[in-house]
């Protein structure tokens, strides 16, 4: 009962697209033989995303923040915490609403895509397990999807082997676009690709983001991206979320966590100047 | 804007085909696969092409020498034996009894050793550890000293010995099929699949079985080679097919005393399980090959 | 002398779908204790190159070269027992994804000693008890490894990436090689841990005096380390010269292009479009004639359809028809090859 007053208020105002609540994973490692050793991967992360924002995560290796990606993905469940779309709960039961709402894209473009299975299967299978389009809608809607990543639709009958990366990462796009998602998670996808693809993967998600209005997540550590394409972010350390907010406000004044950060990453631009 | 088809004129060939065409491109690969044919023709159609039937006893023709020498006659192709019955007859009899029956037993391995082994690659906690511990017992013990300890219990003879032996390649399947969709259920792809919504049999067929074809070829392949050395190995000991059956390794062990007098009866059957033996694995490691070699 | 000439390399690779050219008439020159960077994106062949230096090619590649010189040493010509002493001897190799490049099965310290050849012993017999781990341990600190006891006993995969890769170039120093070739060292690494590489790498060149081929796709990383730097792109040489050069005086659009490809993001508005070359790297399968750049070149012209052939002023070589910078050419002597 009192679920539906606080659901009818929410209503009144604009609800954030995505509300993460206290979010935890804990793994539990049997170290002996009676014995169990608690690992906190990620611990009481909270934060809300608008429609069209970005949210950059930022940390060093083992902070936490791919877990983090993963829990929002769905890959791992996690073991507190709460995840609301549109102000819909997530749970065990509308797994069907998360896939079609949040999409990933990995990190590694050459182990991401089946090399037995063509482009247009791989884009297809989404489409099949989720939608009920006949299969001329189903080839139409891939053929749109790999022209919106600027590839031609004969790319459909190639296999993952014959591509460059910088293809693959693209196709990698757009099997998470195919299902016309609300949010898309990146999870440092644009780190192991070359200057030129970045900036063309990073044109392409910019775009895409004022035509169709799509969230992104990004996991990162390179500080120059985060401050050109995100408008909110979190720094996470050993799991925690050290520090919060909004990214111009951050960059401007940082506290000493995020020091330390931008400076090892400005240390690039001044040593040869 | 019209759809123009740039690369029309380029056929991107499936991995099917891309495995016939690499190994169609290897000219001993297709030589052996041309011997592997007319062994599977020479199995369904021995009865039609043996000259005599394979238990018929003469006793005026007790070995007789092959037709290449010159006591020898065409009539009797590879020569009689000691109990004056035709060599040839019984060899093509015995290819039923020892090269099919060996297929036959591994086909029926990989079915039930892929769907155990898929089962337990999937499952996690006891169900899993339980297999797990079972099939590492079961493959310390080398297949033929398990057929061996089965037909001790179950007795001697040529369906409790394709029995024992089909219980001792099982677990060699279940162990391979596992190692290999456990690694491919941790790749990114399947992780993909399953947050496009598949459920486990999606996933599993297709996803993980396309990439595990080249396990499961080998694996086949090292199945047949095994189960021809069994069986014959147990008939030789007396302890598989029982005479008069024409099975090799029955027609090794009668004739081993005769090994001076009339080599042919000795030579012959062995050189056939060798050169099936040789034609399997030839075929069976072209095949793997190809497989991988599209993905290069 | 020069310490590594290389005179039109080409690599061809043998595929189901027909032999296809990797890397096309490739010409380097590098002279003892110099930095070189190589730069080009991914599909341009420059991995391909480092393979052919060092001699681990694939079966169904076809390496063919006017020259291939390792000081006195014609690499093409060596038996495979003669290659095998080169390799590890003269030339050593770092890889880019150093945990997977050890043997995860043995302890670092375990791979480090392998790794020491026998002949360096110089002292009596019975110091040769401990003196592989003794010699291990000073690899180690070499490479800026202080907890030296840590690394020796713990295995690839305990060891975060950064420590895999010194101890990757502990052991590519301890035969003390001529040339030092690093295959993309730091990609994908964070920028503290690529910093501490990339010192690495600058101390031994100016210690040891070894010599450096940095690969990479990324011009501002190799820019801080080397002295001379070559671009690639689709298996050709496009521009090579000392930094101040390609930096300051480009000619080619390639080169200003990648130059422009990643800003100072302080600079560029938020959210703002970022400039980049139109279209993408080819395949091999479906090279443009003449100029590789042509079709996304955005000051091509007709005369691209012929590829341009190697010009050199002072040092500074370009292949483009039509180069940018072009009036500081006028006034200088041109060298056409």
């Amino acid at each position: 009962m009192s679920e539906k007053i606080i659901d009818i208020a929410a209503t009144t105002r604009v609800q954030p697209l995505l509300r993460v609540e206290k979010l935890g994973k804990t793994y539990i490692n049997p170290t002996g033989f009676f014995k169990r050793q608690e690992v906190i991967a990620v611990n009481d992360i909270s934060f809300s995303l608008n429609r069209s924002e970005t949210l950059a995560i930022i940390g060093e290796t083992g902070s936490g923040k791919s877990t983090l990606a993963r829990l929002l993905a769905g890959v791992i469940t996690p073991t507190t915490g709460n995840m609301y779309i549109d102000g819909c709960k997530l749970d065990g039961s509308n797994t069907d609403l998360r896939c079609r709402s949040i999409r990933m894209v990995f990190q590694d473009p050459e182990t991401s895509l089946n090399p037995r299975t063509s482009v247009g299967q791989i884009l297809d299978a989404p489409l099949q397990l989720n939608t009920d389009m006949s299969v001329s809608k189903r080839t139409e809607k891939i053929t749109d999807t790999l022209r919106l990543v600027g590839l031609l639709p004969e790319y459909a009958t190639f296999y993952p082997p014959m591509l460059s990366s910088g293809q693959k990462q693209r196709i990698a796009l757009a099997r998470a676009l195919i299902l016309n998602p609300k949010i898309i998670i990146a999870d440092d996808t644009l780190s192991t690709l070359d200057i030129s693809l970045r900036s063309q993967m990073i044109n392409l998600m910019l775009e895409l983001q004022k035509t169709i209005g799509i969230s992104y997540i990004v996991v990162t550590h390179n500080m120059g991206l985060v401050k050109h394409i995100s408008d909110k972010m979190i720094v996470m350390h050993q799991g925690k979320c050290i520090e919060q907010g909004n990214t111009e406000q951050l960059f401007s004044k940082p506290t000493a966590a995020l020091c330390g950060q931008i400076l090892s990453n400005q240390y690039n631009m001044k040593k040869h100047c | 804007m019209p759809n123009i088809n740039i690369f029309a004129d380029e056929h991107i060939l499936s991995p099917a085909e891309q495995t016939w065409k690499h190994y169609s491109s290897q000219q001993i690969a297709m030589a052996a696969l041309w011997a592997l044919g007319l062994l599977l023709f020479l199995l369904v159609f021995a009865p039609l092409i043996a000259p005599h039937e394979p238990d018929i006893r003469q006793a005026h023709l007790l070995l007789q020498p092959p037709s290449w020498d010159e006591q020898g006659t065409v009539d009797y192709f590879f020569g009689t034996d000691d109990l004056g019955r035709d060599v040839l007859s019984r060899l093509l009899y015995g290819l039923r009894l020892t090269f099919g029956n060996a297929l036959l037993i591994s086909f029926i391995a990989l079915v039930i050793g892929t769907t155990i082994g898929i089962t337990a690659a999937i499952s996690r906690g006891l169900l899993s550890s339980t297999l797990h511990h079972i099939m590492d017992t079961a493959l310390s013990i080398p297949s033929l000293l398990l057929a061996i300890i089965f037909i001790s219990v179950l007795g001697p003879g040529l369906d409790h010995s394709l029995l024992a032996i089909l219980l001792a390649s099982i677990p060699q399947f279940i162990r391979g099929v596992y190692l290999s969709v456990y690694q491919e259920l941790q790749k990114e792809y399947i992780v993909a699949l399953k947050l496009d919504g598949a459920n486990n049999y999606r996933i599993i067929r297709y996803g993980v079985f396309p990439n595990i074809i080249e396990t499961l070829v080998n694996l086949l392949t090292r199945a047949i080679s095994s189960a021809i050395i069994d069986i014959s190995a147990l008939g030789f000991l007396g302890l598989g097919a029982q005479r008069p059956l024409s099975e090799w390794g029955t027609m090794l062990s009668g004739a081993t005393d005769l090994v001076f007098i009339a080599p042919w009866t000795v030579v012959l059957p062995g050189l056939a399980i060798l050169v099936t033996i040789f034609i399997v694995n030839i075929v069976g490691e072209s095949l793997r090959q190809s497989v991988i070699a599209g993905v290069d | 002398m020069a310490l590594l000439d290389i005179r039109n390399l080409t690599i061809e690779i043998v595929t189901p779908q027909g032999t296809l050219k990797a890397v096309d008439k490739f010409n380097i020159t590098l002279s003892d204790g110099e930095v070189r960077g190589l730069v080009g994106e991914s599909g341009s062949g420059k991995s391909l190159v480092a393979k052919a230096i060092m001699g681990i090619t694939k079966d169904n590649w076809r390496v063919r070269a006017d020259r291939l010189r390792l000081g006195d040493i014609d690499l093409l010509n060596l038996t495979p027992v003669q290659r095998r002493r080169v390799m590890g001897k003269e030339i050593g190799m770092i890889f880019q994804d150093a945990a997977a490049h050890l043997d995860p099965s043995e302890k670092a310290g375990d791979q480090l000693a392998e790794a020491i050849p026998c002949d360096q012993f110089t002292g009596h017999f019975w110091q040769r008890f401990n003196w592989r781990k003794k010699q291990a341990i000073a690899l180690l600190h070499k490479v800026g490894v202080k907890d030296h006891r840590k690394v020796m006993n713990s295995y690839p995969f305990e060891l975060s990436e950064g420590l895999c890769q010194k101890v990757m170039i502990a052991m590519a120093i301890a035969k003390k090689p001529r040339l030092l070739i690093a295959d993309e060292p730091t990609t994908a690494m964070e920028p503290k841990t690529q910093n501490q590489i990339l010192r690495l790498l600058d101390k031994l060149n100016k210690l040891s005096h070894t010599t450096i081929l940095l690969i990479s796709h990324d011009l501002e990383t190799v820019s801080l380390l080397a002295d001379n730097m070559t671009v690639m792109y689709c298996g050709q040489m496009v521009e090579s010269g000392t930094r101040d050069q390609v930096f300051n005086h480009t000619h080619h659009p390639y080169t200003d292009a990648l130059l422009r490809a990643n800003p100072d993001f302080s600079q560029v508005p938020h959210k703002a479009h970022l400039n980049t070359l139109a279209g993408q790297v080819p395949l091999l399968h479906h090279l443009p004639i003449g100029c590789r750049l042509g079709p996304r070149c955005p000051n091509a012209q007709k005369n691209c359809v012929i590829t341009p052939p190697m010009q050199k002023v002072k040092g500074h070589m370009f292949s483009c028809h039509f180069p940018l910078n072009a009036d500081e050419l006028k006034g200088k002597k041109c060298q056409k090859k």
